[in-house]
């Protein structure tokens, strides 16, 4: 061992999902809407993630709409490029927070496969090769690689 | 020479800890860079292991280390 490193994909906003605020009438049109920031970046692996859940996604340019159990949502990207949602007016700020949730769970697990995928894909050209990869009780994935030379 | 690995974490959350497994002194740093192109990622945190303060030795020829008092 001789250098550990923290890195965030750029698919995640350099916010961790616990800081993700949860807010009524911020940056919505109406005063009645709620609005849940996100940390979430990466439109394809965002409309992934709503489908995985069954939010149905419906894209439209910088807009998705989302559906879950009955309950309608837009993401829209914020001046920073993160998807910020809002509700419809009546959503409690409980269920709308649930909801983010649940969105951002399998949005993780979407980043994940993504990043397993681009090392698979990536390594050799890097000068490395993959010796092994091992599935954790907790879901996480180590992967070791071999440095070529 | 020890052989040079890279241990990888992706938590289900997506963040990312990577490690440097006998890649020894200042030539670790270089894969700060290189695993931040591989994975599209930025690193937040590095932290130094023990390691790094290790030297690494080269033995050529018929050198060797004579361990003879």
């Amino acid at each position: 061992m001789s250098l550990e490193i923290i890195l965030i994909p750029m698919a995640i906003a350099l916010i961790t999902a616990a800081n993700a605020k949860a807010k009524s009438n911020v940056g919505v049109a109406s005063p009645n809407q709620v609005a849940v920031e996100t940390r979430m970046k990466n439109q394809p692996l965002l409309e992934k993630a709503m489908s995985k859940i069954s939010c149905s996604p419906i894209s439209d340019e910088n807009v998705i709409t989302g559906n879950y159990n009955s309950v309608v949502f837009t993401f829209k990207r914020n001046v920073e490029g993160i998807w910020a949602a809002s509700f419809v007016a009546g959503t409690s700020l409980e269920v709308a927070t649930e909801i983010i949730s649940k969105i951002d769970k399998a949005y993780g697990l979407e980043v994940q496969a993504e990043v397993l995928r681009k090392i698979k894909e990536r390594a050799p050209q890097s000068g490395m090769s993959l010796e092994s990869e091992t599935l954790n009780e907790d879901l996480s994935v180590t992967l070791l690689l071999t440095v070529e030379h | 020479m020890a052989t040079e690995r890279i241990r990888i974490d992706i938590s289900t959350d997506g963040t990312i800890k990577a490690e440097t497994i006998g890649i020894l002194g200042q030539k670790c740093l270089d894969y700060i860079a290189v695993l931040e192109d591989l994975l599209d990622a930025n690193a937040i945190h590095s932290s130094f292991t023990k390691d790094y303060n290790s030297h690494e030795v080269t033995v050529t020829g018929e050198q060797g280390v004579d361990n003879a008092s």
